[in-house]
């Protein structure tokens, strides 16, 4: 599955891994284009079993793999040089400071001591953590262990981040700070960013691609835009008065209209010239529209809808 | 913010050191044991013994210079060879025999005549020269005693607390703090990261065995009377290498894998103690009941030592230093020393390796 003829950093073709009788992945076929890239999916979905390909640390039952154009099956090593990985697991190494520990993954980069220690310094700076960064990991709060995390990853400037549940544990003002963070990484330092998380609004906020993985299969490749995008036009309605009479109405007139989950009324618009007739209907009920806006898919509802999805349809790209 | 925040500068360092960037691991990692007030009494503790062994060797290289230690050094080379015989062949040799048919080095005393208590350089007219064709005679012999001395009795107990200080932390710690993912995610294999932690306890171990013992090869090679000395003593250094793979290699292998088989660190260390405590316990129990039922017992062939990792360690460095009678003796030993590292080496791959297969 591919977005479009964008270039690619990850590059799938058949991808199964099974341990014992356990599915985890099946036929993955998926190309991830530069830019930032959600990674959505249930517990189980296999997400992490994928990263730890990705980093070729475990390697696949069949299939094969790129990542930066190395092969996942024989370059792995190379392939974790250059590529910056922030685990969910609350990892750290107890005993050390922060700036040790930020130094002490710059030089299992094979680094220099002195120039890995500039560097630590230079990211935790990025990262906004200041005297902090002296105290020992063991007394930090998940928040900082977040930062701190994220520093580890960026310390050697990988070409490509992932990262899994960057904003987990974060408070609402840093998260948007952190998010902001993977924003710049992409859009000024030229950074490819593969984003695994629960979160939704945080891939609606700051990823351009999004592919959805259930139970070890890719359900949905796409960018955002699109992944928003309504399968038929129709258009959202909030009104004020009497919602049921404004409904029987337009069913009368012969104009569908639901119900979304966010209690907003959904109007199918095929043509796409139906907003005069929604005003005049409005008028002759005797209610007020309050809003009317172009209808958009959530990407809770491009999630719901994967999940419910199954085995059998797959691509919607 | 920070003052001096730049935002995010991108970094185009060359990484020149990734072949050994694991050496970061035994950096870090001795760095963090060093912070341990013990571990640094025991280490000072543990150069006490070099400081003993390097002044041994400075007065039996100065001896012939001293008439008055001319009984003594007499006396205590013989006493130091007898005590390297092989306790089964007295046992199965008359008195009398002993004294015609003992090891080379007896025989050299008695084949001399030395009168080692009634000595009197006096009588001798060339007492020093005398004297000092002793010393270089015996010298390779006195040294592998002393060397083998340094590393058997006082660094070999001091390496069961040193080993059993650091170790056991190295990996459970990673364990309980879930740090696997931080290694492997960089360009280090399982491998890489078991030398590493491996060398962790080596530098300690090092500095403690092999960097004294040839200091003091060094030192007592300036002090004797010429650089000919080497010629009679160059398989000394190998000697001091060999005797610190058998004592760094199995017991370090074995102390990481009780490490890694547990999340908290004192279980493992209590496991380390308490291997050594019960086999040492066990052997010498089985040795005294030997002793009573037979009225002789060899410790260096006895069955029971192979109970005892101190006692196998023991005979093997014994083996090391050129002191075993009948080297083959020291095979079954080297093979459990053998087993134990390769079952060790494979329990800590599976070990390490599990977090990142699942």
């Amino acid at each position: 599955m591919s977005v479009n003829a964008a270039p690619t950093i990850i590059q799938l073709h058949g991808l199964t891994k099974h341990f014992g009788n356990v599915m985890a992945l099946q036929d993955v076929s998926l190309d991830v284009p530069l830019g930032i890239t959600g990674l959505l999916g249930p517990n189980g979905a296999g997400k992490s079993t994928l990263i730890k390909i990705l980093l070729g640390l475990v390697r696949p039952s069949s299939g094969s793999g790129m990542v930066e154009g190395r092969d996942v099956l024989r370059e792995g090593k190379a392939i974790r040089a250059s590529v910056g990985f922030m685990p969910e697991d609350d990892c750290y190494i107890p005993g050390i400071s922060g700036v040790e520990m930020v130094h002490f993954a710059a030089c299992l980069n094979g680094y220099a001591s002195l120039e890995g220690l500039r560097r630590a310094h230079e990211v935790l700076d990025f990262c906004g953590t200041e005297e902090e960064r002296y105290r020992e990991v063991d007394t930090y709060s998940t928040g900082m262990r977040q930062k701190l995390k994220f520093a580890q990853a960026l310390v050697h400037d990988p070409s490509l981040l992932i990262l899994d549940e960057p904003t987990s544990g974060l408070d609402p003002d840093e998260r948007q700070i952190m998010l902001g963070r993977i924003q710049v990484l992409s859009r000024k330092a030229g950074m490819s960013v593969l984003i695994c998380t629960h979160i939704l609004p945080d891939v609606q906020q700051i990823c351009d691609y999004a592919v959805v993985l259930v139970d070890g299969q890719v359900r949905r490749v796409d960018s955002i835009e699109n992944l928003n995008r309504p399968t038929s036009p129709s258009l959202h309605l909030r009104i004020v008065g009497d919602e049921q009479k404004y409904c029987q109405v337009l069913r009368e007139a012969g104009i569908g209209v639901a119900t979304d989950s966010s209690g907003r009324l959904v109007v199918s618009d095929p043509d796409g010239d139906l907003a005069g007739q929604l005003w005049s209907l409005a008028h002759h009920s005797g209610v007020g529209i309050r809003s009317l806006t172009p209808a958009r898919t959530s990407l809770d509802d491009v999630f719901i809808q994967a999940m419910q999805q199954g085995g059998a349809g797959d691509d919607n790209a | 913010m920070t003052m001096h925040d730049l935002g995010y500068r991108s970094w185009d360092a060359e990484a020149p050191h990734q072949r050994f960037s694991w050496l970061a691991i035994s950096r870090y990692g001795a760095r963090l044991a060093w912070k341990s007030q013990w571990l640094k009494r025991i280490i000072y503790l543990a150069f006490m013994p070099f400081f003993g062994l390097l002044a041994s060797v400075f007065v039996y290289e100065q001896v012939s210079n001293w008439p008055q230690l001319y009984p003594a050094l007499f006396a205590i080379v013989e006493t130091l060879e007898e005590s390297q015989q092989d306790p089964i062949e007295e046992s199965q040799q008359g008195s009398i025999e002993q004294s015609q048919q003992g090891p080379r080095s007896r025989q050299v005393l008695v084949e001399e005549d030395i009168p080692t208590v009634r000595f009197d350089p006096s009588n001798i007219p060339d007492a020093e020269e005398y004297v000092q064709d002793y010393v270089d005679e015996h010298r390779s012999t006195i040294w592998r005693i002393g060397f083998y001395t340094f590393f058997r009795r006082s660094q070999g107990i001091l390496m069961v607390l040193l080993v059993g200080m650091i170790a056991p932390g190295l990996i459970s710690r990673d364990m309980q703090s879930r740090a696997f993912l931080l290694y492997f995610s960089r360009p280090i294999t399982p491998f890489q990261y078991l030398l590493g932690k491996a060398t962790t306890v080596w530098i300690f171990l090092l500095a403690v065995t092999t960097l004294p013992a040839l200091v003091v090869y060094l030192v007592g090679v300036l002090f004797s009377p010429g650089l000919g000395v080497i010629l009679n003593t160059w398989d000394i250094p190998l000697r001091i290498l060999l005797a610190t793979a058998v004592l760094t290699i199995p017991t370090t292998m074995l102390a990481l894998c009780l490490s890694s088989l547990v999340n908290e660190s004192r279980y493992a260390r209590f496991a380390w103690f308490a291997i050594w405590i019960v086999g040492f316990l066990s052997a010498s129990i089985l040795f005294t009941a030997d002793l009573q039922a037979s009225g002789n017992y060899d410790i260096w062939t006895s069955r029971w030592a192979s109970l005892s990792p101190y006692h196998v360690l023991g005979i093997v460095e014994r083996w090391a230093f050129g002191l075993m009678e009948r080297p083959a003796d020291v095979i079954p030993y080297l093979a459990i020393l053998g087993v134990v590292t390769v079952v060790c080496f494979g329990t800590l791959m599976r070990r390490i390796t599990a977090p990142i297969r699942v």
